[in-house]
């Protein structure tokens, strides 16, 4: 009887292994965070073809630079903390993009708060953080479907924070040729990095 | 007036709708806060499996002949504990359908009905054991929760996360002196309390 009990706590116990490590990527993911950059890290997801509406005014689409790489942060601009702080990360990271020759990358901001966000206070976001037009579009979806369409297809969470602004995730998202290819932590020391090496 | 028989069949029924968080009202409270769902709604899940095993003694002879040692219970229960208390885990539940299928339907077997058969079957130090690692994921799990300067959880805000931290260093605290009291003037004390061994 003790054999037998051996032998099925063992069996047991190698299954519960095998489950958990199987449901957290290999106990690498024990947020859903971590599970995302995990997942698209091995698995790029495709992203549909944005349509956007800059600081400008002007309508744009993902594909509008298909030959570059996008870095992609999800802002609202009465953000109190987070965006403020990934606003001035931005202009650390554009001025990396003045330097070299890195033209390959382009940062974009959007705003999850498209009837707040008009194109004016995008503009205003991108001024006070010293933006420049050339390497740093700040855009609002063009509407509610593209809103809904670009959370569901990063696996973006935002819920309301109870001060009558928003919790989101803090990654940022790499967008190559229609397709979301890695998702970095914003404050990744490597971000300069990949983005000398055209992403 | 007698009680119908359908009435306890659709009090049960309600009950474990109402557990399982599937009826609108229970399921918005369950899930809206992180505190509610871990230390309300998986408690409660896991009651209803282990009231199960408590009571039908169908189930006790079927486990009887699979567990007798009640192991096999402990290591399936403790892994599936662990599992359930993952930010993870608890976040995919509240927007992923299958996972909160998943959550409802092990939670009670894997977690409730496994800990209480091998708690069943084991002796006192066995017991004292799963207190202790009880013990020790309440407090392991809430220090993490309550110091963790991010949002662990992309569904639960950071006081949320930080509140339900504290009510976990809590509920150790609570459940330790509970347990304190009761071995010190429960049945486990020496009869004769003057006679040194």
């Amino acid at each position: 009887m003790i054999a037998r009990s051996a032998i099925g706590i063992v069996l047991a116990g190698s299954l519960v292994t095998a489950l958990l490590w199987e449901r957290t990527a290999g106990f690498s993911a024990f947020t859903y965070e971590t599970l995302r950059r995990v997942e698209v890290a091995r698995e790029p997801a495709p992203v549909s073809d944005w349509r956007l509406q800059d600081a400008q005014g002007d309508l744009v689409r993902l594909s509008d630079w298909r030959d570059q790489t996008l870095l992609v942060g999800f802002i609202y601009t009465q953000c109190p903390s987070f965006c403020v702080a990934l606003g001035s990360r931005y202009e650390q990271l554009q001025r990396v993009l003045q330097t070299g020759t890195a033209s390959d990358v382009r940062l974009l901001s959007i705003s999850i708060d498209p009837e707040q966000d008009t194109p004016a206070r995008l503009a205003a976001y991108r001024r006070r953080h010293g933006g420049l037009q050339a390497s740093w579009t700040v855009a609002r979806p063009a509407d509610a479907q593209v809103l809904d369409d670009l959370i569901r297809e990063t696996g973006l969470r935002v819920i309301p924070d109870g001060l009558g602004g928003f919790a989101h995730s803090e990654s940022l998202h790499w967008i190559r040729n229609g397709r979301l290819v890695r998702i970095s932590d914003w404050r990744d020391p490597e971000l300069e990095k990949l983005i000398a090496d055209g992403g | 007036m007698a009680a119908k028989p359908w009435h306890g069949a659709a009090r049960t029924v309600l009950t474990a709708l109402s557990v399982a968080g599937l009826l609108p009202p229970v399921a918005a409270l369950f899930e809206a806060s992180m505190s509610m769902h871990l230390l309300v709604q998986m408690p409660l899940l896991a009651i209803c499996g282990g009231y199960w095993v408590y009571r039908s003694t169908r189930l006790q002879r079927v486990l009887d002949w699979v567990d007798p040692s009640g192991g096999i219970a402990l290591v399936v229960g403790s892994g599936w504990l662990i599992y359930w208390m993952l930010p993870l885990s608890l976040d995919l539940a509240t927007f992923d359908p299958a996972m909160r299928l998943l959550k409802i339907a092990t939670v009670p077997v894997f977690v409730g009905a496994a800990l209480t058969w091998s708690w069943l079957r084991l002796g006192p130090i066995g017991r004292g054991v799963m207190l202790l690692e009880a013990w020790a994921i309440l407090g392991r799990m809430g220090w993490v929760l309550l110091i963790s300067p991010v949002q662990l959880c992309s569904n639960y805000l950071i006081g949320d996360q930080q509140r339900t931290g504290s009510l976990l260093l809590g509920a150790a605290l609570v459940s330790a002196i509970v347990v304190a009291v009761w071995a010190l003037f429960g049945p486990f004390r020496k009869p004769h309390r003057t006679e040194l061994e």
